[in-house]
């Protein structure tokens, strides 16, 4: 199955400068955990989670409205493009352990994302190739403890 | 298998009256997604979740070291005991439609948390565990289905 057929396409983004302000009111309305930054052509520069956002405006003690996407997101994303295969994007989701990869086409330009939640509920329906053992293991693997993978830029400011 | 036996024990735990700016440098150096909310004497009041923070903080706009944990956590969360067996507990998640489950004794005290993630990773594991990688997978489904965000204390003023 490709990842075309179970992307989010009308995910919300923002712009590098927008602020986390900004940023809350659309994580609350769209109920999503986080946001592409993408600049006025649409081409990814990064991506910013509610927890990213928690732990940079928290470690420096600033207000939402004073802190930047660029200042707090991640810009290393790994992507996949809607032509692969699902299981490439649980691959990203393994290595890099996130559960939300950036879909792009072959310039950069952001086309949708796709969720660990998005494949686990795709895996049931017919064309999908994935057991529930890679899942579970996927899921595990994502919050394992014992590997830190912090984004060192959050706590910029913690002393 | 018992949660016990599963459970993280050295569960990250505040007091109420904790700031924002706090609980952020803790979420960050713990490498934890939440904050067990505790009386002095160690009982449970409430849970803080780095969602629950970030809508708080960005919605209201207000400095970090003016918000704390009691204005942020859900109240009364679902919890269970340490004794009880891990299968309960993943059936509680999928009817809840939670993550986590703060572990509590008879007095309320917490004792540790258990995570879908720790099941998951026991399932996916081959130490005898009673729970199938089809539970996990259907208790999953259920917490990911389009929930609203159903935290009472964080609203927009």
């Amino acid at each position: 199955m490709k990842i075309r057929e179970i992307m989010t396409t009308n995910c919300a983004v923002c712009g590098p400068h927008a602020n986390a302000a900004a940023i809350a009111e659309i994580l609350w309305s769209r109920d999503c955990g986080s946001v592409p930054i993408v600049d006025e052509r649409g081409i990814l520069l990064g991506i910013v989670t509610d927890r990213d956002l928690t732990i940079a405006l928290g470690t420096r003690d600033r207000r939402a409205s004073t802190i930047r996407a660029d200042e707090c997101m991640t810009r290393d994303v790994e992507t996949c493009n809607p032509d692969e295969d699902i299981a490439d994007a649980l691959e990203v989701m393994l290595a890099r352990r996130v559960r939300r990869v950036p879909i792009v086409d072959r310039n950069g330009h952001l086309e949708g994302m796709v969720s660990l939640s998005d494949i686990v509920q795709a895996s049931s329906r017919p064309g999908a190739s994935i057991p529930a053992s890679s899942l579970v293991k996927a899921m595990a693997r994502i919050e394992d403890r014992s590997a830190p993978r912090q984004n060192p830029k959050l706590a910029a400011a913690a002393k | 298998m018992k949660i016990r036996e599963l459970m993280t024990k050295n569960v990250e735990t505040a007091p109420p009256e904790t700031t924002l700016a706090v609980a952020a440098d803790t979420l960050y150096r713990k490498d934890c997604g939440a904050i067990v909310v505790t009386s002095r004497s160690g009982e449970i009041l409430g849970i803080a979740t780095d969602r629950d923070m970030f809508i708080a903080l960005g919605t209201r706009d207000r400095l970090p070291s003016e918000l704390t944990l009691a204005d942020v956590m859900t109240k009364k969360p679902v919890t269970c005991s340490a004794d009880e067996d891990v299968k309960n507990a993943l059936d509680r998640m999928r009817r809840t439609k939670v993550r986590r489950l703060p572990v509590v004794d008879a007095h309320g005290r917490v004792a540790g948390i258990l995570s879908l993630d720790d099941i998951a990773r026991c399932a996916a594991g081959s130490n005898g565990a009673n729970v199938s990688e089809a539970d996990v997978m259907a208790a999953y489904k259920s917490i990911c289905e389009q929930a609203p965000f159903a935290n009472p204390a964080i609203s927009r003023r």
